[in-house]
């Protein structure tokens, strides 16, 4: 965020109409779409996975709709069986990771791979789309403006950024996806349904990809299914790393994503303003993704995760007590999700409660969102038995 | 081997060949690199290794396949180069001259934008290591020193991305709300930035000349529509006649490879919505059918 501000100031002050609310719109509409890839991309990477199949997904999933549409399908059922291949494709993304357990970056460099080969060979069978039709109000959600000034794709890229923020800081599952990032087994331990919530992860941002994917063909009126082949994965990765989320997973917040995007769209239009030259964009791009990951890496060694480790109690202790301190999650919600004060089942004499499933284990604590109450001083000190 | 079988120009010159394929009985395997250049130099030594009569490619890069080209024709090989001509001579090239393609587009651009207006263009290109990216913006720059009245304050690279060019086109127009032009090197990616123009409630003021094949829904439609305000075609429909012909006369006189190379540089028309008309574009189905 600093690094914006500073870069902000710096435009604004070097570049003339950079300062202009026409401008910082367009800023904002230019890399809305890579904002929403971006969501989609840091829920999973959250999760400790990481999903190269969103632009894939993206193009041949809507191209697929869109194919249909030009072939005389109504829009409504094309753009709903559309939706429904990119949330099986997520489902087999998941799949294949949480229950065949091949690491998320093989099995979705395959998969994307396999996506592009498919969506050619038998969904689209050419690279660009053109949208000649008029989709009347549907294609107001790429071309139109909110109260005639705030385009639609950045009134989206805000309303999917609050969904996702609500649905990672508010809900159990959120709950769920921080902790399997933060350590996957102590929360399989803890009886949070793993593999599901895997398969849940992937399928959720394969349906993002899906909504990246409608908002731009309405914008430009073309699917461009050559972006499969596209470096455009790596741009999405560069939003989520430099906005601040660990890609060793259980940190960070949509809130990242928010600084990530803002500050790729300040580059990019900077840049575009400066007359930059294409290569001297891709080599200022990678530098700060390299610095992006340097500082990542020294901030979140991987080496030196105890979480990571395995399932000692000392670690499954620590699991909430750091997502208390990082998340500063609300009390007051927590009370909601958790209404009766509850000790973690590790802490002798607790109850440990049952999982979602009923399933019960060794070293089962509450699966759900962890309280202030939970850390009472008779259920804090916590045997470090492994 | 095209770049990729999947757009208007390859589909159009497949399509022709195609039917002569099977009008005349000869055999045509067409291998898909999908824009890849790794999988097209594999393909393309795979074609080598199956010694066919003639090599037919289109070149992704200046000087991708060059040692490739050189090592199929030393195995006796045909080769017709289509549209991005490689530095290097084969039997024949077939394809727009694109330097000539950026000198047309900048005139349009020069011609839209005369003494009334700012004289500013932004040039959109495609990759910079592509043969009509760098030919065509070296035309564009040499033709638009003769209008001493034309600036451009743009040159940027849409990597043939509608979207891209979309992006890049709206900040331009925020920058210079002056602008007279925005002058491209293909219509698949240009209409991102007729879209950017539209959008800004600019169309007619800002003009977006561009080039392209001809296609039906990506050229004719949009210059139709107002969405290109001049087009320059480099007909595709005409390269498939040619392709179609070449290796109807290679397979019937079998040269020594490389022996007599030749050059069949595609007439450049100029297309506006005034002089458009309904059989100024072609769809892949009438070039199948032979129309």
């Amino acid at each position: 965020m600093a690094i914006s501000a500073v870069l902000f100031v710096l435009f604004s002050v070097a570049l003339e109409s950079f300062f202009q609310v026409s401008n910082l719109l367009s800023l904002l509409q230019n890399v809305s779409i890579l904002g929403i890839l971006a969501i989609g991309m840091s829920v999973v990477i959250i999760g400790r996975g990481i999903d190269l199949t969103m632009v894939a997904v993206m193009v041949f999933s809507v191209g697929w709709s869109f194919s249909m549409y030009l072939d005389g399908m109504a829009i409504g059922p094309a753009l709903a069986l559309g939706l429904l291949l990119a949330l099986a494709i997520g489902a087999v993304n998941g799949i294949l990771i949480a229950y065949v357990e091949i690491p998320a970056i093989f099995a979705t460099l395959a998969m994307a791979t396999a996506i592009s080969g498919l969506g050619r060979f038998a969904l689209v069978d050419t690279d660009t789309l053109f949208i000649t039709q008029d989709l009347g109000l549907l294609g107001q959600i790429g071309s139109g403006r909110l109260g005639a000034v705030v385009p639609m794709p950045v009134v989206l890229f805000l309303v999917l950024a609050c969904l996702a923020y609500v649905g990672l800081r508010f809900t159990r599952y959120g709950a769920f996806v921080y902790a399997i990032g933060d350590n996957y087994m102590a929360a399989r331990n803890n009886g949070i349904a793993n593999r599901p919530m895997t398969v849940l992860m992937y399928t959720v941002s394969a349906a993002i990809a899906f909504a990246a994917g409608l908002i731009m063909t309405t914008t430009v009126s073309t699917v461009n299914t050559k972006l499969a082949n596209s470096t455009m994965v790596y741009d999405i990765i560069l939003v989520v790393v430099i906005g601040g989320i660990g890609l060793s997973g259980g940190k960070g917040s949509i809130r990242n994503v928010l600084s990530g995007t803002i500050l790729i769209g300040l580059l990019l239009n900077g840049m575009t303003i400066m007359n930059i030259s294409y290569s001297v964009q891709s080599i200022i791009k990678a530098v700060i993704l390299l610095a992006a990951i340097i500082v990542d890496s020294m901030l979140n060694p991987r080496t030196n995760r105890p979480l990571s480790k395995g399932t000692s109690d000392a670690a499954i202790s620590n699991i909430f007590q750091v997502s208390r301190e990082e998340k500063s999650w609300n009390s007051e919600s927590s009370r909601r999700h958790s209404p009766s004060p509850r000790c973690s089942a590790v802490s002798p004499g607790c109850k440990a409660p049952r999982s979602p499933k009923g399933r019960m284990t060794g070293s089962t604590i509450s699966t759900r969102r962890p309280s202030r109450a939970s850390a009472s001083p008779s259920c804090r000190s916590l045997p470090a038995t492994t | 081997m095209p770049i990729s079988a999947g757009y208007d120009l390859t589909q159009g010159w497949i399509a022709a060949l195609e039917r002569d394929a099977e009008r005349l009985g000869y055999e045509l395997q067409i291998r898909d690199p999908n824009w890849n250049i790794d999988a097209g130099a594999q393909a393309l030594e795979q074609f080598i290794a199956e010694e066919p009569d003639i090599l037919i490619f289109q070149n992704n890069d200046m000087h991708a396949y060059t040692k490739l080209v050189q090592r199929a024709m030393r195995a006796g090989i045909n080769v017709i180069q289509m549209n991005l001509k490689t530095p290097v001579n084969s039997d024949a090239f077939i394809g727009g001259d694109w330097y000539k393609v950026g000198a047309d587009v900048a005139k349009e651009g020069a011609r839209m934008c005369g003494e009334d207006t700012s004289g500013k263009v932004a040039v959109l290109q495609g990759p910079v290591t592509s043969p009509p990216s760098l030919l065509g913006v070296a035309g564009i720059e040499d033709t638009l020193k003769d209008y001493p009245n034309i600036t451009i304050v743009a040159n940027q690279a849409a990597d043939w991305d509608a979207s891209k060019a979309h992006s890049i086109a709206s900040t331009i127009i925020k920058q210079h709300g002056d602008l007279c032009a925005f002058i491209g090197l293909w219509d698949n990616q240009d209409i991102g930035a007729a879209a950017a123009v539209r959008e800004a409630g600019l169309q007619g003021k800002v003009k977006v000349v561009t080039e392209g094949g001809g296609n039906q829904k990506s050229g004719c439609d949009n210059i139709s529509n107002g969405m290109f305000a001049s087009y320059v075609k480099v007909d595709t429909r005409d390269q498939a006649k040619q392709l179609a012909s070449v290796v109807e006369t290679l397979l019937q006189t079998n040269p020594e490879p490389g022996s007599a190379p030749f050059g069949l540089y595609t007439a450049n028309t100029l297309l506006t919505p005034e002089t458009v008309t309904a059989s100024s574009c072609w769809t892949v189905e009438q070039i199948q059918a032979g129309n």
